[in-house]
């Protein structure tokens, strides 16, 4: 039960790696990007073939992995970035597909729909399977907290502004006398960046990817995780991931208690069960469980002349 | 002296459309300009080719000396030339103070190294534009409602936010997208007083499309009219009112 609890807790990790990085995109800047499970699988391709192939360490891996989503982040936005939010959407999401496509056909690189199997793990040969889960948890809590860090300086610094500001109204934020594309290029580039951060720590946790795994599916329970805990706010994004998984997994024990539902009939209702969370959520606190949080100017309150 | 903006022969068509047939026109220097005509004269299908969000097809842009033809919004700013719009804009999720200083030029920590890092320089700058975002909202009487969301705050103030905005960018020239559109008569006239205030004290020249004769009477020296996509005349507020071709224009008849 412990084993499965930190299991559970690691996917949660993961999920929340994702989640930071879609909020980079979606939530700060508004840029609709369906393509998470394209960046998340060239992450875990990427990190999965140098350390299999060419004997890459597990950190240069993910550090490779985190460079090739980025850098095909950057690819697809130059073609793209100058679309209307939807068409975005669309054209993300068939990129997602091209990936899962390539996976699935380019065999001779990735094995195919057999996928690549024995995919490394820090000290996975010297551990048993719960040491090991246990500290691959300490290593996803350290690589979220870096993340985590990484995404609340930007989104405090003036440059996370100008995103918000890009967000609520582009047109507006190029009259202010700023580039808006630098700043959307560069954002696709950092969230694809954490996106594929975020499948190199799924590669080197389960040891094993095929292209299923990376069906849009994937996609949209992160954007669910990021809309329940708060779009745009960092924090919402953790906590989003942690109520998607509480659901997903917590719905498994409450059914098993219904005796006259079978296996089949629990995935369905499962994946009802989400679909209501969301709607409930969407209902009751439309910007999330974490809404975000406007910067509030400091001296306002100390200023000492008289204002009227 | 050579005007601040010196525009000549702009032409821009919208699928056949003629919107502007060629105009031509001068600002002078400090001066408050105002630009008056009857719907669908073109002036603000000019003011969107000046702040550079539609190139024109023809013709030339000088500003301050420079060709500033068909450059993008972000350039025509840097350079000294913002514009307001006519519905208030502004950032709704943002806080007052914040979509000020996202108008704040010249912010290293916009750039993503020193967004992360956050070396000294960037917290100077960033000091120093939100003492500039204070002053303004001081004179702008937007201190109160500072950190209020942009969207919470009243239809007036939204208004004098469009303004707050445009200063924030150290500009020579603001165009003003009808300012005083759909407010109260006394907030009408604290908008004038503060733009007069803003061009004596400051020095920055400002072209006002306006529908408020009374507002143009009061602010703007000269009056340029504009119809059917071309300048029809300029001139001081009185010599527009008093012109035959001004009053066809509008009534459609000769008087």
């Amino acid at each position: 039960m412990v084993n499965y609890l930190i299991a559970m807790l690691v996917t949660v990790g993961i999920y929340a790696v994702l989640a930071l990085g879609l909020n980079v995109t979606w939530g700060m800047a508004g840029i609709a990007n369906l393509g998470l499970a394209g960046f998340m699988a060239v992450g875990a391709y990427t990190t999965a073939l140098v350390t299999k192939t060419f004997g890459f360490s597990i950190a240069a891996g993910m550090c490779l992995a985190v460079f090739a989503s980025a850098a095909l982040g950057i690819l697809v936005s130059v073609g793209t970035l100058r679309l209307r939010g939807d068409y975005l959407a669309i054209v993300t999401l068939g990129f997602a597909e091209i990936v899962r496509l390539i996976a699935s056909n380019e065999t001779w690189l990735t094995n195919g729909t057999d996928g690549i199997a024995g995919i490394s793990g820090p000290w996975r040969g010297q551990l048993s399977p719960v040491q090991f889960n246990w500290v691959y948890l300490g290593v996803t809590a350290a690589l979220l907290a870096v993340s985590l860090l990484v995404c609340q300086l930007l989104a405090r610094a003036p440059y996370g502004r100008v995103l918000r500001a890009i967000r609520d109204d582009e047109t507006l934020v190029s009259v202010a006398g700023k580039s808006t594309f630098r700043f959307k290029l560069q954002a696709m580039a950092i969230g694809a960046g954490i996106m594929g951060l975020g499948g190199a720590m799924y590669a080197h946790y389960i040891s094993y990817i095929s292209p299923d795994v990376f069906r849009s599916l994937i996609s949209l329970y992160i954007f669910l995780a990021l809309t329940v805990g708060g779009t745009g706010n960092n924090y919402g994004a953790l906590f989003g991931s942690l109520v998607l998984i509480a659901l997903l997994e917590g719905s498994r024990f409450v059914f098993a208690t219904v005796p006259a539902i079978n296996a089949v009939q629990l995935a369905a209702a499962r994946e009802m069960l989400i679909g209501l969370g969301l709607l409930l959520v969407l209902r009751f606190a439309p910007e999330g469980l974490i809404p975000e949080r406007p910067k509030i100017f400091t001296r306002a309150a100390t200023d000492i002349t008289p204002r009227n | 002296m050579e005007p601040l903006l010196d525009v000549s022969n702009v032409v821009k068509s919208f699928f056949g459309v003629r919107a502007l047939k060629g105009v031509d026109l001068v600002i002078g220097r400090e001066s408050i300009t105002g630009i008056i005509g009857p719907n669908g004269a073109g002036k603000s299908t000019l003011f969107n080719v000046l702040s550079g969000l539609y190139p024109p097809d023809a013709g030339t842009v000088l500003f301050d000396g420079q060709n500033i033809t068909s450059w993008p919004p972000e350039r025509v700013t840097s350079v000294g030339m913002v514009r307001s719009f006519q519905i208030a804009r502004g950032f709704p999720n943002l806080t007052v103070m914040e979509n000020l200083m996202v108008y704040g030029p010249r912010q290293p920590g916009e750039h993503l190294l020193p967004a992360v890092l956050r070396p000294a320089n960037v917290r100077r700058r960033e000091q120093e534009l939100e003492e500039k975002a204070y002053g303004i909202a001081e004179k702008l009487r937007l201190a109160p409602v500072l950190d209020h969301r942009a969207s919470d705050i009243s239809g007036g103030q939204k208004k004098l936010l469009e303004i707050g905005r445009a200063l924030m960018t150290d500009p020579k020239l603001i165009l003003l997208d009808e300012p005083m559109a759909g407010i109260n008569p006394v907030l009408a006239n604290e908008i004038a007083d503060d733009i007069i205030q803003i061009n004596e004290m400051e020095g920055i020249t400002f072209v006002i499309v306006e529908h408020d004769m009374a507002m143009v009477a009061k602010l703007c020296d000269p009056v340029i009219v504009m119809a059917e996509g071309r300048v029809l005349t300029s001139g001081s507020f009185q010599e527009i009112v008093d012109d035959p071709m001004v009053q066809e224009a509008y009534m459609g008849v000769s008087p």
